[in-house]
């Protein structure tokens, strides 16, 4: 008798330290349900709160408010460290409040294109090819209990991510780009928020600054004309290798802030990561191949040859550099 | 000299700077000896640049003669190639594992960017021509082509100054163009908060550099 509750016993501590050592993947529906929720809440909240975020070396600290008025999305960013920047953003319209010889000043034209909405929706059926969501039970993040999330890579050509949600309302609270040998390139964290009836609309105001300068935006569909008989053209390229799970997102012939360059920019995304395939015309100055990193923004240059010409090509993304390196190795002329 | 006067001064030599750039460098160069004189030698070593682009291509007919204008910056570029192998030991290894990149050594090289690199591009060219301290610069762009054309052409290297800080500026407004798309498409997420967070690109690797290393 004893014996044999001594056996059941260790039966069910045997399976609970299995369990511990496995931590459960959550069935597709379950991941998808939470990570729409997620991305929900960023949008349809009332929040007002002060984040940190740490890109590679860099540290930075926001206030950022959130408040649907009236059916519209109004948000504030500001920076709390450094040169004084706020961002405003009302519905499809986007100010800066920069002061003078800010870095995002001088690419200020090109600040966003498109409207907020129009794909929002993110496919997260597709995740399950290429991640393993796991939950990771419950942590505790601005003073809030959250629940966190492990998104594991099944392959090496991208990131994995670690998510604290905020248990009552989905919001993200801590988010950890890490890379396979689990180090963290890039930490958003909140260190503050309210919610709701908390945010006041006031809080929507941006503070006067002396000497700043304003610039409005208000977003267009496309930023720029779509002309396929200029010298570049978006499809005149192609890839020949793609990281499984990674799809065309969008096609664009954008212009490139300060030097007006036309540039082909191809989108491609597996539903969580993305990356940008830039091709322009080889400038007269030349340009040295090179790979420049920040935080988990990966960027690389090569000269190509298209016909009679060359060209420079570019791929900016969240995306480990050896996959990076053979994506643009792929790019081919039509 | 701050890092934000560098840039404005090689944005200015870019035709990129805005109003209040242009006006930054002004100021600063009307009351600092030091900056004019580095003022000087960035236009003559974009001076001997450009004379040299220009030389190749007779009646200016620049679209059609590329390659050539290629080709001879590329000899120009890797005469002017500064040392960089000593410089890299005493950088800091961060940020991209070195195992990663072939065993190459990963460098900041926008701190190199100093009276000191500039310095060194200067001593180059006064080794090939020494006639080309003395005199304004078009006296620069004559003597310059015939000189440089005779060096034997090499692989491109990093590049000189101009080239690299314009590849940089280059990089860095894709970079913001990217985040822009994904910013648009994911609002309020973490990838709106890299554009708001944008700021010019610290680390970099010259890819050549690590052909150069290996090749050795």
């Amino acid at each position: 008798m004893s014996m044999q509750r001594c056996s059941s016993l260790c039966i069910v501590v045997g399976a609970l330290a299995l369990s511990a050592l496995a931590p459960p993947a959550l069935a597709n529906a379950d991941a998808n349900a939470l990570l729409m929720r997620m991305n929900q809440a960023f949008a349809e909240l009332d929040y007002d709160g002060v984040f940190t975020y740490a890109n590679g070396t860099d540290l930075t600290a926001l206030r950022v408010v959130h408040k649907v008025v009236d059916g519209q999305q109004k948000e504030r960013l500001v920076h709390l460290n450094g040169a004084p920047r706020e961002i405003l953003r009302h519905g499809e319209s986007v100010v800066c409040i920069v002061m003078p010889g800010d870095d995002i000043a001088a690419l200020e034209e090109s600040i966003p294109a498109g409207p907020f909405a129009r794909a929002f929706v993110r496919e997260f059926e597709r995740l399950s090819d290429s991640y393993r969501v796991e939950a990771m039970g419950e942590g505790r993040v601005a003073g809030r209990l959250a629940t966190r999330v492990a998104v594991m890579p099944l392959d090496e050509y991208r990131y994995g991510y670690r998510l604290w949600l905020d248990t009552g309302t989905s919001l993200l609270l801590r988010s950890e780009l890490v890379n396979a040998n689990g180090e963290r390139l890039e930490v958003f964290q909140f260190s503050q928020v309210l919610f709701g009836d908390a945010v006041n609309a006031t809080a929507l105001d941006p503070e006067s600054m002396q000497g700043s300068m304003v610039s409005h935006l208000t977003l267009k569909g496309h930023d720029t004309l779509v002309d396929h008989s200029g010298p570049v053209s978006t499809n005149q390229w192609r890839l020949s290798w793609l990281p499984p799970g990674f799809e065309m997102a969008s096609m664009d012939l954008r212009r490139k802030p300060a030097s007006k360059q036309d540039v082909a920019s191809m989108v491609y995304s597996d539903g969580l990561a993305t990356f940008s395939v830039f091709v322009e015309t080889m400038p007269l100055d030349g340009s040295a191949e090179m790979v420049a990193r920040n935080g988990a923004t990966i960027a690389l240059t090569r000269a190509v040859q298209h016909g009679s010409r060359s060209y420079l090509a570019s791929l900016v993304g969240e995306i480990p550099e050896r996959a990076a390196q053979r994506v643009l190795a792929g790019l081919r002329g039509r | 000299m701050s890092e934000q006067l560098k840039e404005s001064m090689s944005a200015v030599m870019d035709d990129e700077a805005d109003a209040f750039e242009l006006r930054r460098v002004l100021d600063e160069a009307s009351a600092n000896e030091d900056l004019r004189e580095q003022w000087h030698r960035m236009h003559m070593v974009r001076d001997v640049l450009r004379a040299g682009s220009q030389a190749s291509v007779p009646g200016g007919a620049t679209e059609l003669a590329e390659s050539d204008v290629l080709a001879l910056r590329a000899r120009v570029q890797a005469a002017l190639r500064e040392p960089v192998d000593a410089e890299q030991a005493d950088e800091p290894l961060a940020v991209v594992p070195a195992a990663k990149s072939g065993g190459a050594a990963v460098s900041n090289w926008r701190g190199r960017l100093t009276g000191t690199a500039v310095a060194l591009v200067v001593a180059a060219i006064v080794v090939v021509n020494g006639d080309l301290l003395v005199g304004d610069a078009p006296e620069v762009a004559q003597v310059a082509t015939p000189e440089f054309t005779t060096l034997q052409p090499a692989a491109v290297g990093p590049g000189s100054i101009a080239t690299r800080e314009a590849a940089m500026r280059r990089l860095d407004a894709l970079r913001m163009l990217h985040y822009q798309t994904t910013a648009v498409n994911r609002p309020g997420a973490v990838s709106f908060v890299r554009m708001a967070t944008f700021g010019r690109s610290q680390p970099v690797r010259p890819a050549a550099v690590t052909d150069t290393a290996e090749n050795r």
